[in-house]
């Protein structure tokens, strides 16, 4: 949840009942699995881990959304020159 | 952790009293979940919340609350959905529902149409006739979709017809209180029909049999030409230009002739239930009891309200009396909580008799 606030500069707080919805989601069509388990102040924490296919799946919308936004900029591009 | 009074607080101990109502207050709220998930996810989720909380807070935000009410009432929902018996009598619901607000429809249309132009006030109000004209095809549709087990068609159709539901609901708080009724119970059912079509998205059996559609089209026939019997013998006779006698013959017999046809449509309706797969069946039996039995005992103790013909005079909220209060906002709201505690206690029974047999 902190991560997300910081890496979004702020503009995306995660809700718990949120990312748990998304993590359940996730674990159910085999994008990610459960890490490992630690109890940290008598209370369970688990961690998750993108699964071979989460990896896969990552890396293809991280293309895409790269595709999205280069083709975004070159449009952006020659509207700042006539500016 | 409780404090006495003369007891000196040490700043350990005032440090942790907000940690600690923090954490009870967030307890309470993963008690949305059901207990299962929260015996897997509860004491994690509990320190993920605690985390993005600030030093010293007492109370959940508004939006974390409401996050956590919401998702944890949608898991309940999800774990109803996941039985494929449930996704089934969901998908009876899709389409049960839909003819029911179909035959309501119909029925409204057709006043005008039954009664002589000659006597205004039994003349259904313009913007329901209007509405009913709408709606009593677009009904028809969803129902068919669903028959026809084209599930996401069904569903959205389903919801663009209780969002227009809701909005003929906004409409008619200002006007006839009778209208106002009428359109209520139709959002009621409209929204059991959305989330019965949302909820079959998934379902994979034949919802009805024919005989099961048969049964419940006769029911809906009866529903949409009740007011065509009560009326095929009235006749109006003209003595001047605003004047006039108006003969029933009927009128003696119509109490019992009402209660007659209500009888048919339920033995119809329970008919459509008793043609059911026996695990749908028993689950349909379990969510429509309380709605059956409330209805009927609205309808008994109400007699007014029986046939909920969008008449009255036109005062608005004013005219309905707290008795007819009670029966318009509570019945609906009774019959669909009762239904699914019921079904939640019969899964609970099930469950139990499975175990000692294992």
């Amino acid at each position: 949840v902190e991560d997300v606030l910081r890496l979004s500069d702020g503009q995306v707080r995660l809700h718990t009942g949120t990312l748990y919805g998304v993590l359940d989601r996730l674990r159910e069509v085999g994008l990610i699995v459960v890490d490992r388990e630690e109890v940290v102040e008598s209370r369970l924490r688990r961690y998750y881990a993108l699964t071979d296919a989460g990896i896969a799946r990552l890396a293809a919308e991280t293309e895409r959304m790269r595709r999205n936004a280069n083709a975004a900029a070159s449009r952006l591009r020659p509207a700042e020159g006539a500016i | 952790m409780r404090c006495r009074r003369d007891t000196p607080r040490t700043d350990g101990g005032a440090r942790r009293e907000p940690a600690e109502a923090l954490e009870r207050r967030y307890r309470r709220l993963l008690a949305w979940y059901p207990a299962a998930y929260r015996a897997a996810n509860g004491d994690d989720m509990l320190g993920v919340a605690l985390a993005r909380s600030a030093s010293g807070q007492r109370w959940p935000e508004p939006g974390e609350a409401v996050n956590l009410i919401v998702s944890g009432v949608g898991e309940r929902l999800a774990g109803m959905l996941r039985q494929p018996d449930h996704r089934d009598t969901a998908a009876v619901l899709a389409i049960a529902g839909p003819v029911l607000l179909a035959a309501g429809a119909v029925r409204t249309m057709a006043s005008p149409f039954l009664f002589t132009p000659a006597i205004p006030i039994l003349v259904a109000p313009h913007p329901t006739l209007v509405t009913a004209i709408a709606f009593a095809p677009w009904w028809t549709l969803v129902a068919l979709a669903g028959m026809l087990r084209w599930r996401r068609v069904a569903a959205a159709g389903a919801c663009l017809g209780l969002a227009g539901q809701v909005v003929m609901l906004a409409l008619t708080v200002s006007g006839y209180a009778g209208a106002l009724m009428v359109a209520y119970w139709q959002a009621a059912v409209a929204l059991v029909t959305a989330a019965s079509a949302l909820g079959s998205l998934r379902s994979q059996g034949r919802p009805l049999s024919w005989r099961a559609v048969t049964a419940l089209a006769a029911a809906a026939a009866i529903l949409a030409g009740w007011p065509a019997v009560d009326v095929a013998f009235v006749t109006y006779t003209p003595i001047t230009a605003n004047s006039g006698t108006i003969s029933d013959p009927l009128s003696g017999i119509g109490g019992w002739l009402g209660d007659g046809l209500f009888a048919g449509t339920m033995i119809l309706m329970l008919a459509a239930i008793a043609a059911l797969r026996p695990a749908v069946r028993r689950r349909a039996a379990v969510l429509l009891l309380p709605a059956f039995v409330t209805t009927t005992l609205a309808c008994w103790a109400c007699w007014a309200f029986r046939g909920f013909l969008p008449a009255g005079p036109p005062f608005g909220l004013l005219v309905l009396s707290p008795l007819q209060w009670q029966v318009l906002v509570l019945v609906p709201v009774i019959g669909v909580v009762a239904g699914l505690i019921g079904l939640r206690l019969y899964e609970r029974l099930l469950r139990r008799r499975s175990d000692r047999a294992g």
